[in-house]
């Protein structure tokens, strides 16, 4: 039996050990071997669904040598993120992610995580969120229902996933309609907020174009979006400002890299991302999604990054004091 | 109709037909071997769905599917070990079953129990999807709530054995689903600084843990013993006949009722329907004492409700684009890479996809009957090669199921630690059913109790207010206490005769 127990345990520590060192050895000329991108969300959703996409399109369009290959961590999105800080600095591991990275340093200093632990590589696209209500409601534009919850106040219940970027996105456009005063009801994303709009337990709630665009539903009346432009795939949806409110935050969509990897990994792999996203094909896979074929890399992505970092704070800020009330 | 039947005449199509057999088969036998999951086979073959046409896609996705989560009833009944996380409940009957020498029969009961299942899931998708979503979703927080604490109430019965042995295992599976970052506010809890449990305890360390890696090493160190094998190993033979329908139709009929209506739920699927249909086939039972001892109800109840849950947790997704289950997530991502909505509009701007998913289910069903009946003979031939050989070969299995799930390390040594755990306490004869339970629906009656609160600012008073969460939480109140009641009753006789 012992001999049994140490060779069933030899298997698992061979078994361990085969899938860890599948990263170990060094970089003659990048890439020589597959590259993993992290990405820190379940798969099929918003994030992984972007990802897959440029990894065919690299693929397909001969860009890359070597595929590019999505895994998902899931759970909270700080241990994949987490993960990828902590991985071999080989040029061989990256991270996929948005600004929930910065809104959670501010929220959530417990989950560790700070943008200025990576090394950034590229920012490809940027997406704003939609307010949405149910058609059987009366708004019919974004003022009247700002109108409508500074008037009656909490009677208007407005899903959010409170800490994350929809309600960062809800507090700055609450600054910019003094006395709005909605109920706030934790929901989640898009996903878990169509249901409860859907089955009147919200009556408004806030969601990204892609959830938008996935249900497809007449139900769901979209009154206003924060982005800086109309989206060509929800062209009948004015922005905040057109209809005269101040406020509109926008995400970007980012890749990292664990710091100390070579300069050479990380010119190489926003080259490459750059090349992608100058394809027809990602091009218009970007716009039926809602999102912007936004690029950047190099100095002008860490100063995009400063920027962002500077408007999130504040906002962050007040949503972390919000929720300790 | 007409699309209907279309999209039925179009599956025997060669190339659709054989990704369906394709998908049946390899489902069955990722199923059934534990620690791989259809979950984890789904998750691999989705980068290849992006490269087929859409229907092909919804194909062979759905026909894994279904042939997995009945898969995992074969190891569960040879083996003490579920092959996939729907299959904990089964273990807790077919195996000792099994051990009586009745392994044919409790598999015979399981793969029917589970095509009726699969049958009644796909009846409800078929026909009553639009009304069923549209109730689905007026289903509040509130009711949300009461109906999963009324689940949670039930540990107390399930658990043979103390009562407060399985009080105890049901406090420490809600406490295993407490730590991570909290869902309602963002903010890291009980994580003890560890950043790997931010996203808490995944669910598949915790049960391959303690329901594969704990019966496994439980077996290497009773190598010697041959007492705990089951004593029958030719299972080609079909025990099945009308008497056992005459029998049984009533608790399939609930059990794929409870399955049906656990899938429709978002974000819950065949693990927490067996768990609901197993609790309440216990209640309602007249022989309650049979159930962990070999009860074919309790089969017959798990089986029936996970397969159900299938057909369910797919009309969300076809009527409203809400995945009922994880596997649903990964569907909707093979959809939405094909730039297909499944919204409440596919059937208007895909018919044929939305179509295929439907006929998809009814076809692979059938297949997953054939496939079951063939297959038992021999997996459990394989099943059945001298221990030494197979239990490595298994424990290795979770190890790659665990990492190709969620692509960590840390939790393949979760998954050793819980099976350590699991190890110690069923040693010491603790229960280990209530423990799933309270892991699988903590976390869902958290989330629908804080939001409750907050749509009602802090008032208690909806709970109550509203006559089917007053109802449920009613009868939750009198499940609960009523086994304690009892316990404490007998206690207080029995030393009063002693004294």
């Amino acid at each position: 039996m012992k001999r049994l127990l140490g060779t069933t345990l030899s298997a698992v520590a061979l078994s361990i050990g085969a899938l860890v060192a599948a990263n170990t050895d060094a970089l003659a000329e990048w890439p020589e071997r597959p590259i993993k991108v992290i990405v820190p969300y379940s798969p099929g959703g918003s994030p992984d669904q972007l990802t897959r996409k440029f990894s065919a399109v690299l693929a397909e369009n001969n860009i890359m040598s070597e595929p590019v290959n999505v895994v998902n961590v899931q759970g909270h999105f700080s241990v994949g993120a987490t993960e990828a800080k902590n991985a071999k600095p080989d040029g061989y591991t990256f991270l996929f992610l948005h600004a929930a990275l910065m809104s959670a340093e501010v929220v959530n200093p417990d989950s560790g995580v700070s943008w200025r632990n990576y090394a950034p590589v590229a920012k490809t696209s940027n997406f704003g969120l939609t307010i949405v209500t149910h058609a059987d409601q009366p708004y019919a534009t974004l003022p009247e229902l700002m109108e409508a919850t500074a008037q009656d106040g909490h009677d208007i219940k407005f899903g959010v996933n409170l800490g994350a970027i929809n309600h960062l996105t809800y507090i700055d456009l609450m600054d910019a309609w003094p006395g709005s005063d909605f109920k706030l009801v934790q929901a989640g994303g898009g996903g878990k907020q169509y249901p409860m709009l859907k089955g009147g337990q919200l009556q408004a709630g806030i969601m990204t174009s892609q959830d938008i665009l996935t249900f497809q539903d007449p139900d769901i009346r979209v009154l206003g979006y924060s982005g800086p432009a109309r989206l060509n795939a929800l062209p009948d949806t004015p922005t905040f400002r057109e209809q005269g409110i101040e406020a509109g935050i926008t995400y970007d969509y980012w890749w990292f890299a664990p710091i100390g990897t070579p300069q050479e990994a990380i010119d190489g792999f926003s080259a490459a991302l750059e090349k992608a996203i100058q394809t027809d094909d990602m091009k218009n896979w970007l716009e039926a999604k809602g999102l912007t074929d936004d690029f950047l890399k190099g100095d002008a992505l860490q100063a995009d990054l400063e920027a962002s970092w500077e408007k999130i704070v504040p906002i962050a800020n007040k949503a972390k004091a919000a929720l300790s009330k | 109709m007409e699309g209907f039947l279309a999209s039925l005449i179009g599956l025997f199509a060669p190339k659709l037909f054989f990704l369906a057999v394709i998908g049946t088969v390899g489902g069955v036998f990722v199923g059934s071997i534990p620690g791989l999951s259809g979950t984890m086979l789904i998750s691999l073959c989705l980068p290849l769905t992006f490269y087929m046409e859409p229907v092909s896609a919804v194909v062979l996705l759905v026909a894994i599917y279904t042939g997995s989560i009945t898969g995992g009833l074969i190891s569960a009944t040879l083996m003490r070990t579920p092959g996939t996380v729907s299959n904990v409940m089964t273990t807790l009957d077919a195996f000792p079953l099994a051990q009586k020498g009745q392994a044919q029969r409790a598999l015979s009961l399981g793969i029917a129990a589970s095509f009726a299942g699969s049958i009644f899931g796909w009846l409800a998708l078929a026909l009553l999807a639009k009304p069923l979503s549209e109730v689905a979703i007026k289903v509040g927080t509130a009711e949300l709530f009461a109906l999963v604490v009324l689940a949670m109430a039930l540990i107390s019965s399930v658990s043979s054995g103390s009562m407060l042995k399985g009080l105890l295992m049901g406090a420490i599976g809600i406490l295993l689903a407490l730590p991570g970052v909290d869902p309602t506010t963002g903010v890291s809890r009980l994580t003890l600084g560890a950043w790997q449990l931010n996203g808490g305890f995944h669910i598949l360390p915790v049960l391959i843990g303690i329901f594969a890696v704990a019966p496994i090493l439980g077996d290497i160190l009773d190598l010697d013993d041959r007492s705990r094998e089951t004593q029958e190993r030719n299972t080609r033979k079909f025990l099945f006949n009308f008497g056992d329908v005459k029998r049984y139709w009533g608790i399939v009929t609930r059990s794929s009722i409870l399955g049906t209506i656990v899938g429709i739920l978002p974000g819950v699927g065949g693990n927490v329907a067996s768990v609901v249909a197993y609790t309440s086939a216990r209640v309602t039972s007249k022989k309650p004492e049979a159930f962990g001892k070999g009860s074919e109800e309790g089969i017959v109840a798990s089986e029936s409700a996970n397969n159900a849950s299938v057909g369910g947790a797919l009309i969300p997704l076809i009527t409203l684009g809400i995945p009922g289950s994880v596997v649903d997530v990964l569907l909707i991502g093979a959809l939405m890479m094909h730039d297909i909505a499944p919204g409440p509009m596919l059937f208007i701007t895909n018919a044929r996809v939305a179509w295929t998913l439907v006929t998809t289910l009814l076809v692979s069903s059938f297949l997953m009957l054939i496939t079951m009946i063939y297959a038992t003979g021999p997996i459990s031939r394989l099943i059945s090669l001298p221990k030494q050989g197979i239990l490595p070969v298994i424990l290795v299995f979770c190890v790659i199921g665990v990492y190709a799930t969620t692509n960590r390390i840390f939790d393949v040594w979760m998954m050793l630690g819980f099976g350590i755990f699991g190890l110690i306490f069923e040693r010491a004869r603790f229960p280990m059913a209530p423990l799933v339970v309270g892991f699988v629906l903590a976390p869902i009656a958290e989330k629908s109790l804080r939001s409750g609160l907050m749509a009602t600012s802090g008032d208690i008073w909806m709970f109550l207010s509203q006559p089917l969460s007053l109802g449920l939480l009613f009868v939750s109140a009198v499940l609960f206490i009523w086994p304690i009641v009892k316990a404490v009753h007998e206690w207080t006789s029995t030393s009063a005769k002693e004294t």
